[in-house]
């Protein structure tokens, strides 16, 4: 049984799977619970485990359990870590009102933080790896979580996934990015995450208040390019890339407008991971 | 006949954009500075489409039957959108 603490949530999770168990000792050791801990409440209680049909003797599967209940189809049992993090990301989406929930990563300097939303494929957990792996401090890799009183940004620490391509590029141009095993042949293809800096864990109940909202493109032939987005476009982009905006209704859209009337938001196209650095440090230097 | 505002809308200028949130559609929408400005209007009371063409006279270089169409389409899809009402 594992305690994970990941501020402002607390999860559970019940496996016998030793790939799972292994995972979870090296990309969340600093967010495990001591013993003495366990008995107080989490929100999530997850199991991870092979469902006990015949199929296990000739090809493997695992399924993901919340509170007893199966939300998803299994998958193949070489998936289990990655299901655990899709399912939690799950599990925070669908079970998440008293914050706003964007689905971007949010990394931090020098106390503020930058939002990078995205569709899937922008090249979001790449900057953001590249960023963290370059000294800026991680707050979430997959979903920006916002306080709607303070507006400020709620770090949820959790290993960056990295898809395809994107895995060699982090790994051979920072020595200092530590990676768990590779999964093939998922529904996002490759896929391998990158375990956060232990700074980022230590500093995980430290919120932040948003700088800058960029959305980032990857493009493999363009140029580094930074371009001031009007902030009405960047709302209404930040709702499509909400959980749970249209749940929310009138205080998100309020917590929306405050949010990014108080940020500056840009769009950003990009290929040179080196180029990208050093513009958002110079961002960061123009505070 | 007269226009009000739905209950529950939020309107907001941000930046130099304007931004409507309507409860009853759930929808978000940039709008034009002038459809804003119709927004402000119900808001102080409820309109008909002469006081608003009326009011828009002050503002606006359009000619009348210009500034009429502009409001009576702007109405008709703020009322589709569940962001205005028809008081009978």
């Amino acid at each position: 049984m594992f305690y994970i603490s990941i501020p402002p949530f607390d999860v559970q999770l019940e496996t016998d799977i030793p790939a799972v168990i292994n995972s979870i000792n090296h990309m969340y050791q600093y967010a495990l619970k001591p013993v003495e801990d366990t008995e107080k409440f989490s929100d999530f209680h997850i199991r991870i485990a092979s469902p006990s049909s015949i199929r296990k003797y000739y090809r493997p599967q695992v399924q993901f359990y919340i509170d007893g209940k199966t939300p998803f189809k299994p998958l193949p049992l070489s998936q289990a870590f990655p299901f655990f993090e899709w399912g939690l990301n799950w599990c925070i989406a669908s079970h998440t009102y008293q914050y706003l929930l964007l689905h971007a990563a949010v990394v931090e300097k020098g106390n503020q933080a930058l939002i990078l939303p995205g569709y899937p494929g922008a090249g979001k957990s790449t900057l953001c790896a590249a960023l963290v792996s370059s000294g800026w401090r991680l707050l979430s890799d997959e979903m920006a979580v916002i306080d709607t009183k303070t507006l400020e940004l709620i770090p949820v620490v959790r290993p960056i996934s990295l898809k395809n391509e994107s895995i060699n590029v982090i790994s051979e141009s920072f020595s200092n990015a530590e990676f768990g095993e590779s999964f093939l042949d998922t529904a996002k293809g490759t896929v391998s995450h990158m375990k956060p800096p232990k700074q980022s864990f230590i500093q995980r109940n430290q919120r932040v208040q948003l700088k800058w909202v960029v959305f980032p493109r990857y493009l493999a032939t363009q140029s580094t390019l930074l371009t001031e987005k009007e902030k009405g476009e960047t709302l209404i982009e930040l709702a499509e890339n909400s959980f749970n905006y249209n749940v929310l209704g009138s205080q998100g859209f309020n917590v929306l407008c405050d949010l990014v009337a108080s940020a500056r938001c840009y769009k950003f196209e990009y290929s040179c991971l080196d180029e990208a650095i050093d513009l958002f440090q110079t961002l960061a230097n123009e505070q | 006949m007269r226009y009000s505002l739905n209950e529950g809308l939020q309107y907001r200028q941000v930046g130099t954009q304007c931004l409507v949130y309507s409860n009853q559609s759930r929808e978000t929408l940039l709008v034009h500075s002038m459809a804003f400005k119709l927004i402000e209007l119900i808001n102080d009371a409820p309109q008909t489409i002469e006081s608003l063409c009326e009011a828009m006279a002050n503002i606006q270089a359009f000619s009348v039957s210009e500034r009429q169409d502009f409001i009576e389409v702007t109405l008709e899809k703020f009322t589709d959108l569940g962001i205005i009402k028809c008081i009978h």
